[in-house]
């Protein structure tokens, strides 16, 4: 408590500081860590399969999307496909059911935001970790299904561990961004939910991209596919060229962290005033 | 002694929400050069309270005083002027505001008090205390829902106790909110002298 008691604050004018910003964004981790648990309780808890639909919601996409297509064409992949299009659903579904969450999220936490301070940008983290929490189980499906279908198994597996931080980063990076957005703009989350149709098809998660010819130039930045190739590489499936494409995720996802740093800093404590 | 709070010419800005927010309505705004019209619903404000004062805010609606109170809780930012708050402010937030109903009276308890400011560690030692002075002891991994929704309160109140109690102790401010006014004034009063009581002992 001692170490507390010295704690205040100074507010002159709207815009924060981002040095105290960041410092009570810090001292917030005790408050994310138990709210993400709490969404994440909430979210499961009274559904008979809990958390088993983590796993099932990319898996039924995987299943019915991979069964239809493949019976229209034949695509050549690396490795079966069925595992291809498992590896590339799994982060889709945790990209797009942590993006529309999060979009939402500080318009939804007003209750609690309009009568307590604490840094707005926890708000759409917490949705992000609480996705992850659902997320790291399935990690282990992926690892199985890939044992079955004979996947070139090896060191490779490592690389799970900064594909999933790339895609936690990213997802962090757009969730902070369009939160913010859309306490002013009550259109983004239409925009989120348009958008995510055309944004699947073209991230390579049923098909691989090379099949496109030159256009897969203009796709890859999307850095989506990045996210998903990064997926396939850490089980020995990735198409060739996939460093580039992780390259880009990673500059997506920086650029939008670093683009988050100005608007909280001007946005954080008037928020509130649009809630 | 340096004061506890204090509010240096203070003063803040709304919008007035007056037009649709339409797409079309904006560009057309902003291509006539038409700004939307602002209210200030503080302006100029200069206050110092010192620790250990007890300061009471009256006026009538729309005098500014829910917003005075949000600045001092750092919930919003001053247009202009400084804000400046020395220790803890205690929000008394309406009693089960954190609860979520499909959460356990345990888990309810962690994510309210540390909304309220504390740490998980100081509700690991205060738990026993919050659970006894609810009464539902044999309930408290029971999700919220399946008890009736006064019993859960009781943890919300007891869960108040502790903030305000240190914020006092060392002298810090406490903000009874205006979540109050809904009440009598007597039973303000009677909820705010409970919850001081303590603090004297």
């Amino acid at each position: 408590m001692s170490a507390r008691t010295e704690v205040g604050f100074e507010l002159k004018g709207e815009r924060s500081q981002l040095g105290p910003l960041l410092a009570d964004l810090w001292r917030s981790r005790d408050l994310t860590r138990l709210l993400a648990k709490r969404e994440f309780l909430v979210n499961y808890r009274r559904a008979s399969f809990g958390v088993l639909w983590a796993i099932g919601l990319p898996l039924a996409q995987a299943l019915i999307v991979g069964l239809t297509l493949s019976r229209v064409v034949r695509f050549e992949t690396k490795g079966p496909y069925a595992l291809f299009v498992f590896a590339g659903t799994l982060p889709w579904t945790f990209f797009n059911g942590a993006l529309t969450v999060a979009t939402n999220s500080i318009v939804i936490g007003s209750e609690l935001a309009t009568r307590v301070y604490f840094p707005r940008a926890v708000l759409p983290i917490v949705t992000v970790l609480s996705a992850l929490r659902g997320f790291i189980p399935s990690v282990a499906v992926l690892i199985g299904l890939a044992a079955i279908f004979r996947a070139p198994l090896g060191l490779d597996l490592f690389l799970l561990i900064p594909a999933t931080v790339l895609m936690v980063t990213l997802t962090a990076g757009f969730s902070l961004v369009l939160a913010a957005l859309q306490v002013y703009f009550r259109d983004m989350k239409f925009i989120v939910a348009a958008s995510t149709l055309p944004w699947f098809w073209a991230s390579g998660a049923i098909f691989p991209l090379d099949k496109l010819g030159s256009m897969r130039h203009w796709l890859e930045l999307n850095p989506v596919v990045g996210m998903i190739e990064f997926y396939r590489a850490s089980l020995g499936t990735a198409s060739a060229g996939w460093g580039r494409s992780v390259w880009i995720c990673a500059a997506w996802a920086v650029g939008l962290i670093a683009l988050s740093l100005p608007l909280y800093r001007r946005y954080d404590r008037v928020f509130v005033d649009l809630l | 002694m340096p004061s506890a709070v204090s509010l240096t010419d203070a003063g803040k800005r709304y919008v007035k929400y007056d037009d649709v927010p339409l797409l079309i309505t904006r560009a057309w705004r902003f291509s006539t050069g038409q700004r939307r019209s602002h209210l200030w619903a503080l302006r100029h404000v200069d206050m110092e309270i010192q620790p250990g004062e007890s300061v009471g805010v009256i006026g009538r609606n729309g005098a500014g005083k829910s917003t005075m109170l949000r600045l001092l809780a750092g919930v919003t930012g001053p247009t202009e002027g400084i804000v400046r708050v020395r220790g803890r402010v205690a929000p008394l937030i309406s009693v089960g505001v954190g609860f979520h109903r499909e959460l356990t009276g345990r888990e309810n308890v962690y994510v309210n008090g540390v909304i309220l400011g504390l740490t998980t560690r100081e509700i690991d030692g205060l738990f026993d205390s919050i659970v006894a002075f609810s009464e539902i002891e044999d309930f408290i991994d029971t999700p919220s829902s399946s008890i009736p929704r006064g019993c859960s309160y009781g943890l919300g109140s007891r869960l108040q106790l502790p903030p305000i109690r240190r914020c006092c102790s060392s002298m810090r401010c406490l903000r009874l909110e205006t979540s109050l006014s809904r009440r009598s004034v007597s039973t303000a009063w009677s909820r705010f002298a409970a919850a001081a009581r303590p603090l004297s002992s």
